[in-house]
């Protein structure tokens, strides 16, 4: 069994991958296995931080030959280094399995030596957990990028879910931060992956990559703007039908380069970042709608009010006959809001109490519905703004509000009396 | 104000609709413990009766709302005070509604209350799915505890007799004590009422619990750190059976 030194290490090391998801898999158990994947995905704790642990996330050795100025494991870095055999992650991994601590394993590797040799080493650590371990549950590969096509078209027979990290937003960036590292190296498996995954679905064959591709950027290390990230991200999604696309707040980890930021640069961005991830996901947006290519997320409010803000000329909004995908667009109804709504309106005329009784934040709605053609909003375009700030519900945006120290204040605020 | 007492069971809810509606008393609360009755209180204690029972669960396959039976099962495992009253006032809309399906009238009090309890028991059913942790024990079977809201280890035991198929192991409710055993092939409930479960850990689980642990702190990024969300995610009155939390429940 590895010992506390290693494990500790080698987790330290693995940490700043972000997806930790376990959803997207129903792989069944099989006759004298153990395990299966929830296909919602099961979180088993959450840290300190506020991440969940779904999976073990784990590098099999963090001794690097690259040299990529933004992450941890670089060549150039003084930090302990550690390794770990294939088969002492299967154990680990079986007993934490066993123990229900984890839902599966999240495997990655610094690349020792080649991408091949790497590749092979995490191909077999995945093989072993299936075959000798009889592993049904989840697990999500890391790609090494620039590793040989049959490698990786392989891993993708065993595994749940591969992801190659693009990394950077933008071709310039990753020169010069990650030299060497290629664009091409990390788009093509991600093409190939995607085109042997259509293919396989086409004939009903759901083993290969049953949750799919998933793929991160750092933000915050390098000058792109939000609306170049959006518009990437959103080509992503078209291009290579990815699950996900996670975003990583840059945590500065080298003070050599004289390109990174030395001081954190706060989680605000990529929470915004995330918002618009989920509106180009499942609310109908467009990465043009929200944001012109230069332009950066305001801060004081979500992207969807930034929309509806820009755009008076769509509100206000009919509650008791608007279809669900104009629902979605209104400030303050989020999903299970409008799936309240297009419910409840088949049995009658909502009024503005029974949205209320429904826990529609009306203080956000308020100024862009109607309930049988009755408004109750204001149309002064400042006023809807300070609203909209001030009910926002983004810890970050309230402490930086704490000028207005109490809910009195606060109201005058809104009454527009500062 | 009236108040119904009963003894809890699903039959017994059923009699307390019968009356209701055959002695035209609708009762403002209904209960299954003994309450302090006010000077305005009219307090009556509804006697099961199955055949009473089987009226009311006949007249509710006639309802259009889908799954009432069901939903009234799983609502009555929620460990909420109020629960009887809300299941109450919602077979009431059901059956004052007979033609339509009202599931999803969300705009009414009452049927949002008793969706809202529902949600609350699948959500809590959902974070054990994750919650629970095993121990091994001398004798080779899997032992965890957890004190959850609602009574819901029966319904957890589907999930873990899957994914653990060829393990034996026991999930015990410390809280009611009642335990779901699974021998590796066969599922049984156990209601161990006052007794005592005592059970032997294997040595090695220390070297696990500390595996966790170590894992558990290293995984975690300090400066993003988010304790609100971490609480939210994770409530403290679960931690106690977490081994990840007991270094700060000692720490506190």
């Amino acid at each position: 069994m590895i010992d506390y030194e290693r494990l500790k290490i080698l987790t330290e090391s693995a940490k700043y991958d972000v997806s930790c998801s376990s959803s997207g898999s129903s792989r069944r158990n099989l006759k004298g296995g153990i395990g299966n994947a929830d296909i919602a995905g099961i979180c088993h704790s959450f840290t300190e931080d506020g991440r969940c642990i779904s999976l073990l996330k784990i590098l099999l050795t963090n001794k690097c030959s690259y040299d990529c100025q933004y992450c941890v494991n670089r060549r150039s870095n003084d930090i302990e280094r550690a390794e770990a055999t294939p088969e002492e992650i299967c154990e680990l991994v079986m007993s934490f399995y066993r123990r229900n601590m984890i839902e599966g394993l999240f495997l990655s590797s610094a690349v020792d030596q080649s991408p091949d040799a790497t590749m092979e080493k995490l191909l077999d650590t995945v093989i072993r957990l299936r075959k000798l371990h009889r592993f049904n549950g989840y697990i999500h590969l890391k790609g090494i990028p620039s590793a040989d096509k049959k490698l990786i078209m392989r891993a993708g027979e065993y595994v749940d879910r591969m992801s190659f990290n693009i990394e950077l937003p933008s071709e310039r960036s990753l020169k010069l931060l990650a030299p060497q590292k290629s664009k091409v190296g990390i788009i093509s498996p991600m093409g190939y992956m995607a085109s042997e995954k259509k293919q396989a679905l086409s004939v009903k064959y759901h083993k290969f990559l049953p949750a799919g591709q998933t793929t991160q950027m750092i933000v915050g290390a390098s000058p792109e703007s939000d609306g170049q990230i959006i518009r990437l991200t959103q080509g992503l999604y078209k291009k290579f039908s990815l699950k996900r696309v996670y975003f990583s707040s840059y945590v500065p980890t080298n003070d050599k380069n004289s390109h990174l930021p030395t001081s954190p640069i706060g989680l605000l961005r990529e929470h915004r970042l995330y918002q618009v991830d989920w509106l180009l996901r499942f609310y109908g947006f467009k990465a043009e709608e929200i944001l012109d290519e230069n332009e950066n997320l305001p801060e004081g409010y979500d992207p969807k009010c930034h929309w509806a803000l820009k755009h008076p000329e769509f509100f206000p909004v009919e509650i008791n006959t608007a279809p669900a995908e104009v629902l979605l667009r209104v400030p303050g109804i989020g999903f299970k809001g409008a799936y309240k709504i297009i419910n409840a309106r088949r049995y009658g005329k909502l009024d503005f109490l029974d949205l209320k009784k429904m826990r529609i934040v009306l203080k956000r709605a308020i100024n862009f519905i109607t309930c049988n053609g009755k408004f109750f909003g204001t149309e002064n375009q400042l006023a809807v703004k300070n609203t909209l700030l001030l009910t926002s519900t983004d810890s970050v945006i309230l402490s930086q509000l704490s000028m207005f120290s109490n809910d009195e204040i606060r109201q005058s605020v809104l009454q527009g009396e500062i | 104000m009236i108040t119904f007492i009963f003894d809890g069971t699903k039959m017994g809810l059923f009699t307390c609709i019968f009356d209701a509606y055959y002695e035209k008393r609708i009762p403002k609360t209904v209960t299954d413990k003994q309450v302090q009755i006010g000077f305005y209180d009219n307090v009556y204690e509804i006697v099961t009766d199955a055949q009473k029972a089987k009226r009311v669960s006949n007249c509710l396959k006639e309802c259009k709302t889908y799954g009432v039976s069901k939903d009234v099962s799983l609502a009555l495992k929620s460990g909420r005070e109020d629960k009887y009253t809300v299941i109450f006032n919602y077979l009431k809309i059901v059956i004052d509604n007979k033609g339509v399906d009202v599931s999803k009238n969300f705009a009414d009090e009452n049927v949002l209350a008793f969706s809202d309890l529902l949600k609350q028991i699948t959500y809590e059913l959902h974070r054990f799915k994750g919650f629970i942790r095993f121990e091994q024990s001398v004798d080779g079977y899997y032992y965890a505890h957890f004190s959850p809201d609602n009574d819901i280890t029966w319904l957890l035991m589907p999930h873990f007799t899957t994914r653990f198929a060829n393990q034996a192991f026991i999930i015990h409710d410390v809280k009611r004590n009642v335990l779901g055993m699974y021998d590796g092939q066969n599922c049984e409930q156990i209601c161990a009422e006052d007794r005592q479960v005592t059970v032997y850990l294997s040595d090695e689980e220390v070297n696990f619990k500390k595996l966790w642990q170590t894992y558990y702190k290293s995984v975690n990024i300090k400066e993003r750190k988010n304790h609100r969300i971490m609480k939210n995610f994770l409530p403290v009155r679960y931690w106690e059976h977490l081994p990840e939390k007991q270094v700060e429940i000692a720490s506190f």
